[in-house]
């Protein structure tokens, strides 16, 4: 039986791609005050970022329950007999406790192996893709894991952000601290690395911000895939993919929103790009 | 609930558990604002209580969801509900501890103290293994502390709500302390929001237990430097005495037989280890020693019993961050940047942007080499960078390098905006030969401009200017001049001739109104099609405005 891949929501992953790759996404919570809407289920992403903008105290989310994630390998245990669940970084979510906590519970027969992204949107979703392109070859759960596991230093997001005030209030900051305070208007661009928030520049206007990602994305050619993730900008996100195409002449630039989890800690504005080098 | 005549009870059944355990719910209930305030490790996202709170409910909820056939009061099928809805880590560690709690109340009709003590040493344990990383002075340290404090009790005396009293008296200390334990606390003069929730139920609980209607629960107060506790006086005295070479392993275990002496125990375990903390009666013994070599020290606790909780920890890691933490206040950063520039608003521009330190000096008071010796110690860094800002100050600057006791490199920024844009591309987290080369780089991406009144009459390359009129500079040099200062600043502008996308930054001085400044983005806007314009206050005496264009 072939391996299943499991994730969370912070994966971003576009609808139709998790169905044609056959992922199984539990989603992460989104809480206005004492509504919780399950991420990408119940809520979508513009409902959400029409709200967030709206809205005078900030969204806060939750990482799917040791429950949820109970669900999920039960429902998916019942057709495969080898599951690989990859997840946002630990230092960004709890998500792998509440995982690590299901499969200690499940009683089944089937063979769980986690894994930590040390990425969290498009950059995570870009390693389930990995695993999923293996188990669809029909890798052992082994083999995926390895490849996976072997994949995740290849692979990192970084993000032009309008403001830092989401991630600041979000608790998820990290590294990124540097580039808090400043008096001047900045576009604070900034990379998952570690796991965790990290600083690269910042940019005086956006359209500099924008420069300069394509040109870090320039330097790491080769690359294996790449895409990009928007909050509110689809526009803006397309010109960017378009851009960013002459780097990755064997394939297509995926395009895709972030969805309300990772949104909630990012804002409205944002444009992201997950890159995976080719080794 | 077998409640006798007098204040005291000898035990409580699962029914009564699940009632004081609603009541611990409502007083978290009534504290989550609190909990969720104090919030800051490991990610301070202000939910810890939300999370805790949502996890009590779920094992409220956890009988009537097991499918009918559980009664309301079952430990386990509580457990299995906060287990399954536990949200958030602080929800995973409490839904853990309630597992271990359940574990070791199983197949008891009534829980006396003694029953209490033991179920919170498995809650303990099970909360330890809950994480991947046991951090002190969180959570985990409070429901040690509680199962300890329990065990003492039950070991006097046999009434449970002394035992339950004597426990959340153990969570208050507990909770007061996690500062001491935990850097980020200390930091934040907060006790661990975790370690508080959980000290919030169990005193709502205690109210329950004693049939008391909940009243308004007294938080503690964060111990913090100036306090310093027993705790980390040991833990102080612990690093003197071993100074930078401790090494070895962290081991602690739980030994349970019959007929343990923890004296006789100490005393072997103090010839295989060092700083051995023992405690426990004759049934369980709880170790704790550093071990160059833990197999012994396991070995000797096997002989004795059944050893369970086993805990064993690399201390290299854990000294290096205590010597580290202590010594923090005299440690040197590894680099640092010094800006020299005049205004308040400047200034704060600077350290806004990550200057650690700006020095007073511009135009019209150039600072001395001994000035920027003195401020350049003030850095606090092995390495300063040095935006002088001003091309007067910039033989100063080079002058003060083979002086300094500290490494320095000069960044030649002629003015305030070249300085401020080589300021933003310095990132803390990079390589200092990368930072360096990267604000060499960013100096020459803007264009530098000034609009000031002439203090004498002047003519410099066609350009003309009387006494009291108003001149524009472009990079130091005039270029336009007229009598009135928006008109030349925006000729001035016209002369940079700005494209579609540019950005403006105009940095209004000590002379100018704010009003003025608005006033002047404004008519910059209407002359120049697509242009950004930024008004910041700069507070610089003599130039009425300082503008970059990008």
């Amino acid at each position: 039986m072939a391996v299943k891949v499991i994730t969370d929501s912070t994966s971003d992953l576009p609808p139709a791609l998790v169905e044609e790759l056959g992922i199984n996404v539990v989603p992460a919570n989104v809480h206005f005050g004492e509504e919780v809407y399950r991420d990408g289920v119940e809520i979508t992403g513009d409902e959400f970022y029409r709200r967030l903008v709206a809205s005078s105290r900030l969204p806060t989310t939750s990482q799917p329950t040791p429950g949820d994630f109970l669900s999920a390998y039960n429902e998916v245990g019942q057709t495969t007999d080898e599951i690989i669940s990859v997840h946002v970084s630990a230092k960004l979510s709890g998500t792998l406790n509440s995982a690590a906590q299901a499969r200690e519970e499940y009683g089944g027969d089937c063979r769980i192996e986690i894994i930590d992204s040390l990425q969290g949107s498009m950059g995570l979703g870009m390693l389930v893709i990995a695993a999923a392109e293996a188990a669809n070859r029909g890798g052992s759960l082994d083999e995926v894991a390895a490849e996976t596991r072997a994949a995740v230093p290849n692979v990192g997001f970084m993000g032009l952000l309008d403001t830092l005030e989401y991630l600041v209030k979000g608790g998820r900051i990290g590294k990124a601290q540097a580039f808090v305070g400043s008096l001047l208007r900045i576009k604070p661009l900034l990379a998952i690395r570690d796991g965790e928030a990290h600083p690269l520049e910042r940019a005086r206007t956006r359209a500099k911000g924008v420069d300069r990602m394509c040109q870090l994305v320039q330097d790491m050619m080769p690359l294996e895939d790449l895409a990009v993730v928007y909050t509110t900008t689809p526009d803006e996100a397309r010109s960017l993919a378009q851009r960013l195409q002459a780097f990755l002449p064997q394939g297509q630039v995926r395009l895709g929103q972030v969805g309300p989890a990772v949104g909630t800690y990012l804002g409205p504005g944002v444009l992201g790009v997950a890159h995976r080098k080719q080794v | 609930m077998a409640r006798g005549t007098g204040a005291t009870i000898t035990s409580i059944d699962s029914e009564d558990l699940r009632r004081i355990l609603v009541q611990g719910r409502r007083a978290l209930e009534d504290n989550v604002e609190a909990v969720n305030a104090l919030n800051v490790f490991p990610v301070p996202d202000g939910d810890t209580g939300t999370n805790m709170l949502l996890t009590l409910r779920a094992l409220e909820d956890g009988p009537a969801n097991a499918g009918g056939q559980m009664p309301p009061g079952s430990v386990t099928a509580m457990a299995r509900g906060a287990l399954l809805g536990a949200r958030g880590n602080s929800g995973v560690i409490f839904a853990q501890f309630f597992q271990g709690l359940a574990r070791g109340l199983e197949g008891k009709e009534r829980f006396t103290a003694h029953d209490l003590a033991l179920a919170l040493a498995e809650g303990s344990a099970a909360a330890y293994k809950a994480v991947g990383n046991p951090v002190e002075g969180t959570m985990l340290t409070v429901i040690r502390e509680m199962a300890e404090a329990a065990q003492q009790e039950a070991d006097r005396g046999v009434d449970f709500i002394e035992t339950w009293d004597a426990v959340c008296q153990a969570a208050r200390a507990s909770v007061a302390r996690t500062p001491t334990l935990l850097p980020v606390l200390r930091e934040a003069g907060v006790v661990d929001a975790g370690g508080l929730g959980l000290c919030v139920i169990m005193e709502g609980a205690l109210s329950g237990l004693r049939d008391e209607e909940l009243g308004a629960i007294e938080l503690p107060a964060p111990e913090l430097d100036g306090d310093a506790s027993a705790a980390q006086l040991v833990s102080e005295a612990f690093i003197d005495a071993t100074e930078e070479d401790l090494y070895g392993y962290c081991t602690q275990f739980l030994i349970q037989g019959e007929g343990l002496d923890p004296d006789a125990v100490r005393e072997r375990l103090e010839s295989l280890a060092t700083s051995t903390v023992v405690i426990g009666g004759d049934a369980m013994v709880r170790i704790h020693v550093h071990a160059e070599d833990p197999g012994p020290v396991l070995s000797f606790g096997v002989s004795l019993g059944t050893v369970s909780q086993v805990s064993i920890e690399n201390m290299d890691e854990q000294h290096q961050e205590f010597v580290a933490a202590r010594r923090g206040k005299q440690e040197l950063k590894p680099v640092g940047v010094l800006a020299i520039a005049s205004g308040d608003g400047l200034s704060d521009v600077f350290i806004g942007s990550g200057a650690a330190r700006v020095l007073s000096g511009g135009d019209t008071m150039n600072p001395s080499t001994q000035e920027i010796l003195d401020a350049v110690e003030e850095v606090g860094a092995e390495r300063v960078i040095l935006l002088p800002n001003n091309p007067n100050i910039i033989a100063a600057a080079q002058q003060a390098k083979p002086l300094s006791s500290r490494e320095i490199t000069v960044i030649p920024t002629e003015s305030i905006p070249q300085g401020i844009a080589a300021m933003l591309s310095f990132n803390s987290t990079q390589e200092y030969e990368e930072n360096v080369r990267e604000m060499e780089q960013a100096m020459g991406a803007v264009v530098s401009g000034a609009v000031c009144n002439a203090s004498r009459d002047a003519e410099l390359g066609g350009v003309r200017v009387a006494e009291g009129q108003v001149m524009g500079l472009l990079e130091r040099k005039m270029v336009v001049s007229g009598d009135d200062r928006i008109g030349a600043l925006c000729d001035l502008v016209s002369e940079i001739g700005p494209d579609g996308g540019s950005l403006i930054t105009l940095y209004w001085g000590a002379d100018t109104g704010e009003e003025e400044a608005h006033g002047a983005a404004e008519e910059l806007q209407n002359r120049f099609n697509g242009v950004e314009v930024e008004v910041v206050f700069g507070g610089q005496p003599h130039y009425n405005y300082i503008l970059s264009v990008e």
